[in-house]
């Protein structure tokens, strides 16, 4: 879908006059049942080319979508929905030269698209893998008709794209789309700086944790990990999926 | 305890494979940058070795002195391969916009700067300009203050696309402080290696400054082989399980011919041919054979390190 350069313009979240929110996500691994649903939501409201997903469900276990380790007994695998992790120390931000990467007021980490000029360092920073660059003009082989909400943005060739936390719909007062179409309940969405919202006390309660906080990254997407113990504080690497040890509420 | 130990695939040859967690090499810059690294940094040596040394002498076309003239050209390649090698290359001027925090900001500051004031400075061999193309201890003070920016931001050339590559933090095996110095020391390495091919080939090679430039080659060369196995070491003691991957495809895997063949033929054959030189055996033949080398050894080492950029895992 080619698009005018002029057509984009940057989203700049208004914060509200008294209070300035940090917008977060929680995603409860116990929940996640690796559907994919929030993928192809993410893919279908942001009318995302072929080929590009903003979010993606790993698979943690074997070595292939859906593929666990361990044994036929004993299989061992979890689902870690994966996207932006919109962070407060951003290294795609810092090594941007354009200023195309840039944060707002309340957290969002977005990409002025008429800034970027493709270097692709902020790819090469990203720790999560999660941006993409659009080598080729973007294809959507499969409609020949435009999928997604009117305030998607538009994308074009030559430059990187990343989830934005859909923050045209934030700008409406609502969810993220993955929020909402998530079948299992499994994310969480609201303002980490009020200690009331549900964000901040699922951290609190269920020891949520973020990726790579050794790199000191910061992210604002945190996860509650597989089972109900805490794990190793550097991260989800150190699970114990011990079937005999699952505690069954 | 389980810990995932992710596999290392080569490329994710099936569309599912990016749902799952493995080791992948990096595919955004290869060869591309590699030449771009490997063009500024020749330019840039070249350029300050010859003030460095106060070499008059250098040959000239047109009245301008070879390594300038090189110099300005290489970086002016290196420029135009970055350029090229963007999504949007119309845009490039956005690149000079931050360089408060980002290295290619400010590598691209110093490459326009270089190729302003180095052609004004160079142009003076060509045209009768109001200062002097001579080295700066000879030179007037409006060349001085060209040459001050020159070197100035050569330095800033050498070592930024290093410092871009350490601050990739997805590439723990660029992620060492070796980095920029590496980057710095193969531009003085090539910078020497043009350098005496281009004298050999002018004919001013003499004795009187053979000896303190064959010298400092092999200074240079012996000082970057030791960066070279300091990196690989300081890499293997990573605590990030991707560089380890890395190294492990550098030494052993699919990048290793490149590798060792860089090392030899590219790092080491330098400095035996430079030694040889300085010893007195078929002096002039050998540099320029070590000077050539130097250069192939200077890409190479560049080419294979972006090469073996694996990424990391979101969780490992």
């Amino acid at each position: 879908m080619a698009v005018a350069e002029t057509e984009q313009k940057p989203i700049v979240i208004s914060p509200k006059p008294d209070h300035i929110p940090h917008w977060g996500m929680v995603i409860d691994l116990n929940r996640c049942i690796g559907c994919e649903t929030c993928a192809v939501g993410c893919k279908i409201k942001n009318n995302l080319a072929d080929g590009v997903w903003w979010n993606r469900v790993l698979t943690i276990g074997g070595d292939g979508l859906d593929v666990a380790d361990g044994s036929v007994e004993q299989p061992r695998a979890y689902a870690l929905p994966l996207s932006c992790q919109h962070c407060e120390n951003a290294p795609c931000l810092k090594v941007c030269p354009t200023g195309a990467t840039y944060r707002t007021a309340d957290g969002l980490v977005l990409i002025d698209y008429n800034k970027c000029i493709g270097c692709r360092a902020c790819i090469q920073a990203c720790p999560y893998g999660v941006r993409i660059f659009n080598e080729e003009q973007p294809k959507h082989e499969y409609t020949d008709f435009d999928l997604g909400a009117a305030e998607a943005l538009p994308h074009e060739q030559g430059v990187v794209e990343k989830c934005t936390f859909c923050a045209d719909r934030l700008e409406q007062g609502l969810d993220p789309f993955c929020v909402d179409v998530c079948p299992a309940r499994a994310r969480f969405f609201g303002d980490l700086n009020d200690p009331d919202s549900e964000v901040s006390q699922l951290i609190e309660e269920r020891h949520a944790e973020t990726l790579h906080p050794e790199l000191g990254t910061k992210p604002s997407v945190y996860y509650i990990p597989p089972e109900k113990v805490r794990t190793h504080p550097t991260g989800l690497d150190r699970l114990q999926l011990n079937a005999a040890d699952v505690v069954h509420e | 305890m389980w810990a995932p130990e992710p596999a290392f695939v080569e490329r994710e040859s099936h569309p599912s494979q990016r749902f799952s967690l493995h080791f992948t090499p990096q595919r955004e810059w290869h060869l591309w940058h590699a030449l771009w690294f490997w063009a500024m940094g020749i330019g840039s040596g070249v350029f300050l070795l010859r003030q460095f040394f106060a070499l008059e002498q250098t040959g000239t076309l047109l009245g301008m002195d070879w390594p300038d003239i090189l110099g300005i050209v290489f970086v002016a390649i290196g420029g135009l391969i970055l350029i090229l090698d963007l999504g949007k290359p119309q845009r490039v001027f956005n690149a000079l916009l931050q360089p408060k925090h980002s290295w290619i900001s400010r590598g691209a500051i110093a490459d326009f700067t270089f190729l302003f004031f180095g052609a004004l400075y160079t142009l003076a061999g060509w045209f009768s300009l109001p200062w002097s193309p001579a080295t700066f201890v000879h030179a007037d003070l409006v060349s001085q203050i060209f040459i001050a920016i020159c070197t100035l931001t050569a330095f800033v050339i050498m070592l930024y696309p290093g410092f871009v590559l350490y601050e990739s933090l997805a590439i723990p095996f660029w992620n060492s402080v070796l980095v920029p110095a590496l980057f710095f020391e193969l531009a003085i390495t090539s910078g020497f290696g043009l350098l005496l091919v281009t004298m050999a080939a002018t004919g001013t090679l003499t004795a009187a400054v053979l000896t303190p430039l064959a010298t400092a080659t092999l200074i240079a060369n012996v000082v970057t082989l030791l960066t070279v196995v300091l990196y690989l070491f300081d890499r293997y003691k990573s605590p990030r399980p991707a560089a380890r991957v890395g190294l492990q495809r550098l030494l052993t895997g699919k990048i290793a011919p490149f590798f060792w063949a860089t090392a030899v033929l590219g790092l080491i054959a330098p400095v035996v041919l430079t030694a040889l030189a300085l010893a007195g055996v078929a002096t002039v033949p050998l540099l320029v054979a070590g000077g050539v080398l130097a250069i192939l050894g200077s890409f190479g080492f560049r080419y294979v390190q972006l090469l073996s950029g694996v990424r990391q895992t979101a969780v490992l």
